[in-house]
């Protein structure tokens, strides 16, 4: 039964798992005329560079197509890769080092830097001595006096202990492994016998991975002009004073080399160096690049390569696509045409026919009657309401009665006006009735979301537009999105890329499969819990203003806060929800609505949107005022936590939203059906 | 949208067939092979048309979530299944049967590979049937040689003496044969080969080893294979198959901590109801067999019918399988 269409061209999401073929077939750019991904990393540029970026941004695979074994596919050799590139990468993974085992077995911190810092530069070295040897490989490395040449600078950043030292290049490839099997065994036995023996430290800090560049350049005059490039990625995978050591290459980095590091968002946990421990300087002896906020910022940039990574895809599948140019017709989308009445009639058919009042409207009728008595007058102003024929306005003329009424208490003429409005948007477009026209078109999607849900239905996440602004600028989420809503295809009978373009029912259950994909891949330590607690209170809070009669906001999936006024607790698990990118900061701070304190916005990440069925379009803030904060990010009794999200919202459902409308005296005045108003 | 959820099914409802859904999809695509996708479930579960006195779309809700329980094991999971039962039935066995004879380390080796040259495996049934048809992947992931097996056709040679001709055993240096099944259900199989085919193997040679081995057996099925066979305690499965997996017993598996909306009474007569129009003398599988349980080769007719029944698969009447079954004719 597997067939091609079965092989899902989105499978593979995580560049660590790809071979250099794939690192190499799969890449694409963001086909800029400007800036291309490759300059963000600036291999040619001795400046050191911190490149950060969420999960599934992107890192790795830059780095790894910066790598020399993939510029060797590109160019053929790693020699003429060196010549046309100007740049040597040399690629290692920090995790491949077992950082956790220098720490502990009963030595000082100190003694254990000391260690890390050897071990990890005899590391370094052998991953450069090897990148490098196919460049010389038929060439200098078979002449003995090169290789003597080579032996005698490279033992000349040894220390004079040294007794046994290598006389050809690959001899010390052979020696540095040694040394470091020294080192590791001496390690390993600490554990058992509490002392560190046998480790015999032959060089200065740094000497040995800036020296080697220098003696290679010395030797070979093509190279003279090539940057050495270590990248390094992974580093979250450091501990503190690992990443010490880290710093103190970029502090002391010098000739023709240079260090670039890959981590994760909060994978950076100090920027201050071994010794006198003081801090590097951004901008000064480092750059800091985060991709996915790069990407993000640009969105025509984030665009392109979203759209050519399709399109690599799809063409791997060997396939025949109609217009493989046209990414966005491969993805069908909502039908806004007249308001969305067919998607709405679609949504609400089956139970017009068997007679049902429509939810909305029937909880409407019961909070109306229950106010007034006059059964003649809720008649009448639940007739001039309703339109069978458009769901969806429908749900508009009963957001904007709840609007309007709490201004203007004559809901008669407020009711009749909406009416109007109603049949001139019909009868002449957004002109014949701007004011309505602007409430629908800022909370048409909200509203969609709410008849589905009224209807058991999931809100729609459709349209490649759409996926690309769930994914926030990191391709891995795109790829996952893709993988899952491929899979809903083929699932569903489509030929995905074939025939026709993807249903928007795929789309959607493929966007809520990812979401699900994304809580539960994300692991946040000892925290996991209060992070995830917090984010989910929050996406309750956001679900219920969404879902509400009267939201305050449309599509909030924003909300603001005064972090200076927040706990250590409240703090932490804003901070852990956004390295773990469950939610993101938005760029910009704002006012608050009623004084003069500056908030700090975020949004929850779009990813998750369709877990809880929340907007995945950033438009409406949501206030949080510190209480309310406090009940959310902090570890507070459930209950306490749900009455804070429920009085929040209280206010935009109804019965409130009516008691609102009304004033005290409101039940007694009501106007008769008929009385002159 | 294929398989999309009824509208007039209750919210409560749809979300929990939009959440059996996703399951199915999983299923489809991690386990089943992609052998039941959205077509294929959207025209069996139009099989149900409301005769159990539900409503229609309550009705396929359940045959919905009754599909989700389904037990299928394809290729891959077959061949691990093959290779336990090697190692577990045969070979720890073996290996612990010379060791309580006293063979001393040094030959054991050697002594391993003449009990085994000394042992011929053989599929249940003919060479078309499921049981023969394992064989290959036996030998495959258990390293064996092509003359450990057999069919069955060459147990016997044919001689003749005084009162004519009669059947002799074809391989005397053989001291045990071991037959192979996927499903032991009934146990009815093995009842027929203790009868019809092994009798004279045993009256020339007592000291014969006949051994029945199967992937999956129900409980019952292998009761009747230890007391009333040839094979007695030398039977066995890889997997047991207790009354917890009959689909309507008491101790039902499938009707234990149900979702809320899924009644047990409906599973139980839905299963009833149709099965009854596939096969009326078994609606729950042969000799009531009540099992949810297919292969990649084939799906046994031990398994509820409204799973595999058709009409050219003998069913009463119109009826659109899931997993098809290849009747052995």
């Amino acid at each position: 039964m597997i067939d091609r269409q079965r092989d899902n061209p989105f499978d593979l999401t995580k560049a660590s798992d790809y071979s250099d073929r794939q690192i190499q077939d799969y890449w694409v750019d963001v086909a800029s005329d400007t800036e291309s991904l490759v300059d963000l990393l600036k291999p040619t540029s001795k400046m050191p560079m911190l490149l950060l970026g969420g999960k599934g941004s992107g890192k790795t695979h830059l780095m790894r197509y910066c790598s020399s074994s993939v510029q060797a596919l590109r160019h053929g050799s790693v020699r003429e890769a060196m010549r046309k590139e100007g740049y040597l990468g040399i690629y290692s993974q920090a995790d491949g080092l077992n950082a956790s085992r220098f720490s502990g077995k009963g030595q000082t911190e100190e003694l254990w830097a000391s260690v890390f810092s050897y071990s990890f530069e005899l590391w370094l070295a052998g991953h450069l001595l090897a990148s490098f040897r196919p460049v010389i490989e038929g060439q200098e490395l078979e002449s003995a006096e090169w290789n003597a040449a080579f032996a005698k600078e490279a033992s000349a950043i040894f220390h004079g202990a040294e007794v046994d030292l290598p006389s050809s290049y690959d001899s010390f490839i052979e020696h540095l492994k040694v040394t470091r099997q020294r080192v590791d065994h001496a390690i390993n036995n600490a554990s058992i016998t509490r002392r560190l023996e046998g480790v015999n430290i032959t060089f200065n800090p740094g000497e040995l991975v800036f020296g080697l560049p220098s003696a290679i350049s010395k030797l070979c005059e093509f190279a003279r002009d090539s940057v050495f490039v270590y990248l390094i990625d992974e580093v979250e995978n450091f501990t503190e004073m690992q990443q010490r050591f880290l710093n103190s290459l970029v502090r002391y980095r010098r000739g023709n080399s240079t260090v670039k590091i890959g981590a994760r968002l909060y994978g950076i946990k100090t920027a201050n160096t071994l010794g006198s421990g003081e801090p590097i300087k951004r901008d000064a002896e480092y750059e800091r690049v985060q991709l996915d906020d790069r990407l993000r910022e640009s969105e025509s940039k984030y665009e392109n390569l979203a759209r050519s990574l399709v399109q690599k895809r799809i063409e791997s599948l060997n396939i025949n696509v109609k217009d493989l140019n046209n990414i966005d017709a491969l993805f069908s989308e909502l039908d806004s045409t007249d308001y969305f009445q067919a998607a709405a009639r679609t949504i609400t058919a089956a139970r017009d026919r068997a007679g049902l009042e429509r939810p909305h409207v029937a909880r409407f009728r019961k909070v109306l009657e229950r106010a007034y008595s006059d059964r003649r007058f809720t008649a009448h102003i639940i007739s001039l309401l309703v339109l069978p024929e458009h769901p969806l306005l429908e749900k508009v003329n009963l957001l904007a009665f709840y609007k309007r009424s709490s201004t203007n208490k004559d809901i008669a003429t407020v009711a009749e006006n909406i009416h109007d409005e109603a049949r001139a948007l019909l009868d002449l477009g957004s002109q014949g009735a701007p004011s309505y026209y602007e409430l629908y078109s800022h909370f048409s999607a909200d509203l969609l979301a709410q008849l589905s849900r009224d209807f058991g239905k999931k809100p729609t996440y459709a349209g490649f537009k759409t996926l690309i602004r769930i994914s926030q600028g990191v391709p891995r989420n795109l790829l996952s999105l893709l993988k899952h809503i491929y899979r809903r295809s083929l699932f569903a009978g489509e030929s995905p890329f074939q025939s026709g373009p993807i249903s928007v029912e795929a789309q959607t259950l493929g966007v809520q499969d990812a979401a699900e994909w994304f809580w539960e891949d994300a692991q946040p330590d000892e925290y996991g819990s209060l992070v995830r607690n917090a984010v989910e209170n929050l996406a309750t809070l956001l679900r219920g203003v969404r879902y509400s009669d009267n939201p305050a906001e449309c599509d909030p999936c924003t909300f603001s806060l005064n972090i200076a006024r927040a706990s250590e607790n409240c703090a932490k698990a804003l901070q852990m929800a956004e390295n773990w990118s469950f939610i993101m900061k938005v760029s910009g701070a704002s006012g608050a609505k009623n004084d003069d304190r500056i908030l700090s916005k975020f949004q929850i990440n779009p990813m998750l949107a369709a877990r809880w069925g929340i907007s995945a379009s950033r438009r409406g803030v949501l206030e949080l005022k510190s209480d309310l904060a406090e009940h959310i990010f902090s570890e507070n009794s459930p209950s306490s936590t749900r009455e804070a999200i429920s009085g929040r919202l209280e206010a935009m459902n109804l019965p409130k939203t009516i008691e609102a409308i009304l004033d005290p005296a409101g039940r007694a005045q009501q106007p008769g059906l008929f009385d002159d108003v | 949208m294929i398989l999309s959820p009824p509208a007039t099914l209750e919210n409560e409802q749809i979300a929990l067939w939009e959440s059996i859904s996703t399951k199915l999809v999983t299923l489809d695509d991690r386990v089943w092979e992609g052998r039941a996708s959205g077509p294929g479930i959207s025209d069996w579960l139009s099989n149900f048309d409301g005769r159990t006195g539900a409503s229609t779309e309550v009705e396929r809700l359940h045959a919905l979530y009754l599909l989700s329980q389904y037990m299928y094991y394809g290729q891959r999971e077959i061949r691990i299944l093959l290779k336990a039962m090697y190692r577990e039935l045969f070979l720890l066995p073996l290996v612990q049967q010379l060791h309580d004879e006293g063979v001393k380390q040094v030959d054991f080796s050697s002594r391993l590979t003449d009990e085994l040259q000394r042992t011929r495996f053989l599929g249940v049934g003919n060479p078309s049937e499921s049981g023969v048809h394992l064989l290959y992947f036996f030998r495959q992931e258990n390293g064996l040689a092509k003359s450990n097996f057999l069919d069955a056709a060459q147990l016997y040679s044919t001689a003749t003496g005084p009162v004519g001709r009669y059947r002799t055993p074809r391989h005397p240096l053989v001291k045990r044969y071991i037959f192979l099944d996927d499903l032991c259900g009934s146990g009815e199989t093995a009842y027929r080969y203790s009868t019809d085919l092994l009798p004279d193997l045993l009256d020339t040679d007592p000291s014969v080893e006949v051994h029945y081995f199967a992937l999956f057996a129900s409980s019952d099925g292998l009761r009747r294979v230890r007391e009333h066979t040839v094979f007695g305690a030398r039977c066995g499965a890889v997997h047991e198959l207790d009354n917890t997996y009959k689909w309507s017993d008491l101790q039902s598996r499938y009707l234990a901590a149900l979702p809320e909306g899924i009644s047990p009474s409906l599973l139980v007569s839905l299963a009833y109801t149709y099965g009854r129009r596939i096969w009326d003398d078994y609606p729950l599988g042969f000799d009531d067999g009540e099992l949810l349980l297919g292969f990649s080769h084939n799906t046994p007719d031990n398994t509820l019918p409204i799973i595999w029944g058709e009409e050219d698969n003998g069913s009463g009447e119109k009826w659109c399988p899931i997993f098809k079954r290849y009747p052995k004719v």
